[in-house]
């Protein structure tokens, strides 16, 4: 039963069938051929059951918010804000692109926007400053994965539904960490630049009066991260009250910066239709296969079989992340969390780990499937935005920074305290 | 071609007026939260009901941009393989991944169906302080998935008749997996 449903999920998803029919159809397929009931009589129910839950309303909330930052011109500012903080580090501008993007990714949550926001604003600067360029684009396709772990994410708060975990506790317990791997990020650039001190450009400087200057270019996406994170760690609001929030506090800051209009609020709903119709409907088709798969005792067969096999449960777990790596060589990140987190989790919390300590690993682990070849498609956003020279300059120049994030699943994995310290205040 | 050129620009421009529609209630609804919140923490007031209406719009508004996301090539599908494939293959491929596509949306809206009529039938309401009667939110939900499967069913017309004819391209451009420029062109 575990290697028909395993078949036939590779060959639809290996024939490019789109991973919503895939899962749907790998549902109704798994009911009829081993469930003595009709299942498949509850997914119109199970649809719209999930089609009205309140929690979900956070995922079109958080990518519109997104879609009208990304149009209302704060990014240039910001960035400009970010040079003038952090560009007196060696590596000068790329400290900056991490910065923007973490800055920029804690707002919108969508990795291919904030990978082509912020490299579109930066690659113009490579030549002028004369950096590496490898390990510039590096930083921008690497600062781009942030988005994921820095709340308000949206992948956290599919994960928190698919396993049932608190998605404010998640929040809590994905900020240390996301506040240390972009640390790491940096750490990367300034060892890259004093071990070639000619990758790191020519040195910048900046006054405390340029710095002051710059502020109202960093304020508003600070203030809007203050407005959704905030008022969810104030327990004032639920994520979805949050997002809600953000939205309309980016209309006002839109308004603000006169790139309100008609036209730009089309653009941005087109952009977020597009997104929640995709997300939803593999959503929807990945919680009727869980159904599925629970009723018919597959989920239950598969942790019998890790069980089975004996190993410890430390042994167990560098199994699932180096499961999870090689599936992240040729997987894109949303379906994997999608097919894996509801199959996985169950046997990680069985095995003895803490399931919200657990989401911030996967969403590491996810990051990681965004930049690692072939499949990691903010290499292609990178390359695409540059339009010249060879993808595998973008390739080479991301290496240092997957090692980063190996060391931070490493880190994770001996202080697990890192993401569980914060929630543990709080609840 | 050119009549299926004009029934899929119909479609097109048919869905994103639903989309614009779907976005314009979702902004709403968000305007009415943050109202609901802003009330609930300086007054110790709520509009009441709230979260309740904005899943409705939510519902509906998914199953409203679901044909546009389908003429844009949005639903994710994983190309490891596919891009080795030669066009012939990747064309057979499209049409394939667009028929299951809109067959599964098919398969929950023949579902949907049912639970439609014994909305109807027995009145249904919510079981909440609105009782909102079911039928108002679910008949709007139902019917953006009959107009997705009829968008799906045209494409996937336009797709054959182009492939005994022979014009691969014609299909890459209607179904088949957008490349990274387009997905960036469609981001920002």
């Amino acid at each position: 039963m575990l290697a028909q449903a395993l078949i036939f999920l590779l060959v639809l998803i290996g024939l490019s069938v789109p991973v919503a029919a895939s899962l749907g159809w790998l549902g109704l397929f798994m009911s009829y051929f081993h469930s003595g009931m009709p299942l498949d009589l509850a997914l119109g129910d199970i649809a719209w059951q999930n089609s009205i839950e309140f929690l979900l309303v956070a995922i079109p909330m958080f990518v519109m918010l997104g879609e009208i930052l990304l149009r209302s011109g704060i990014t240039e500012r910001m960035y400009n804000g970010m040079v003038q903080w952090l560009g007196w580090l060696p590596g000068g501008l790329m400290h900056s692109n991490i910065g923007s993007c973490a800055l920029f990714a804690a707002t919108s949550g969508s990795s291919v926007a904030t990978a082509a926001t912020i490299g579109t604003v930066a690659l113009p600067e490579v030549e002028k400053h004369g950096y590496n360029e490898r390990l510039f684009l590096g930083t921008i396709a690497a600062g781009g994965t942030l988005g994921i772990l820095i709340p308000p994410s949206i992948n956290l708060i599919i994960y928190g539904l698919l396993t049932d975990t608190s998605v404010p506790e998640l929040y809590l317990a994905g900020f240390i960490p996301g506040l240390v791997l972009a640390g790491l990020f940096m750490l990367t650039v300034i060892l890259a630049c004093m071990y070639r001190k000619s990758w790191g450009g020519e040195a910048m400087h900046s006054s405390w009066s340029d710095k002051i200057d710059s502020l109202p270019g960093l304020l508003p996406p600070l203030g809007i991260f203050a407005v959704v994170v905030g008022s969810i760690y104030a327990g004032i609001a639920t994520p979805t009250e949050a997002a809600s929030l953000g939205v309309i506090a980016a209309i006002g800051l839109a308004a603000w910066n006169r790139t309100l209009s008609i036209a730009m609020l089309k653009r941005a709903i087109e952009g977020t239709m597009r997104t929640t119709a995709m997300i939803m409907l593999i959503i929807l088709a990945a919680i009727f296969l869980n159904f599925i798969l629970g009723a018919i005792g597959l989920t239950q067969a598969l942790a019998a079989f890790i069980t089975g096999l004996g190993l410890t449960s430390m042994q167990t777990m560098l199994m699932i992340i180096g499961f999870y790596i090689v599936l992240g060589c040729f997987m894109e990140t949303l379906s994997m969390l999608l097919t894996t987190a509801p199959l996985i989790t169950p046997i990680v919390i069985a095995l003895g780990f803490d399931p919200v300590w657990f989401g911030i690993l996967l969403m590491v682990l996810l990051e990681t499937a965004l930049i690692t070849p072939p499949i990691g498609i903010n290499l292609y956003v990178v390359q695409g935005i540059r339009k010249s020279g060879s993808l595998n300059d973008v390739m080479i120049g991301i290496l240092p920074f997957v090692a980063a994030m190996f060391a931070m699943i490493g880190l994770l994995l001996v202080f697990p305290s890192m993401a569980l310290w914060l929630p543990g205040l709080f609840y | 071609m050119k009549f299926f050129d004009n029934l899929i620009g119909g479609l097109e421009k048919i869905s994103l007026r639903l989309v614009w529609l779907s976005g314009s209630l979702l902004i709403a609804a968000a305007a009415m939260v943050t109202i609901d919140v802003i009330l609930r923490k300086l007054f110790n007031w709520t509009l009441g009901g709230a979260d309740e209406i904005t899943g409705y719009v939510f519902g509906v508004s998914i199953m409203f941009s679901l044909s546009y996301a389908m003429i844009h090539r949005t639903h994710i599908r994983i190309d490891a393989a596919y891009q080795y494939f030669p066009s012939w293959l990747r064309a057979l491929m499209d049409i394939l991944g667009a028929a299951m596509l809109t067959a599964f949306i098919a398969y929950i809206a023949y579902r949907g169906w049912f639970m439609l009529v014994d909305t109807y039938d027995n009145g249904s309401r919510s079981i909440t302080p609105m009782r909102t009667p079911l039928a108002i939110p679910q008949t709007p939900w139902f019917a953006g998935m009959i107009f997705a499967v009829f968008t799906g069913l045209v494409m996937i017309t336009a797709a054959i008749v182009a492939f005994f004819k022979g014009d691969f391209p014609y299909i890459n451009k209607l179904l088949g997996i957008p490349s990274v420029d387009e997905q960036i062109e469609d981001e920002i």
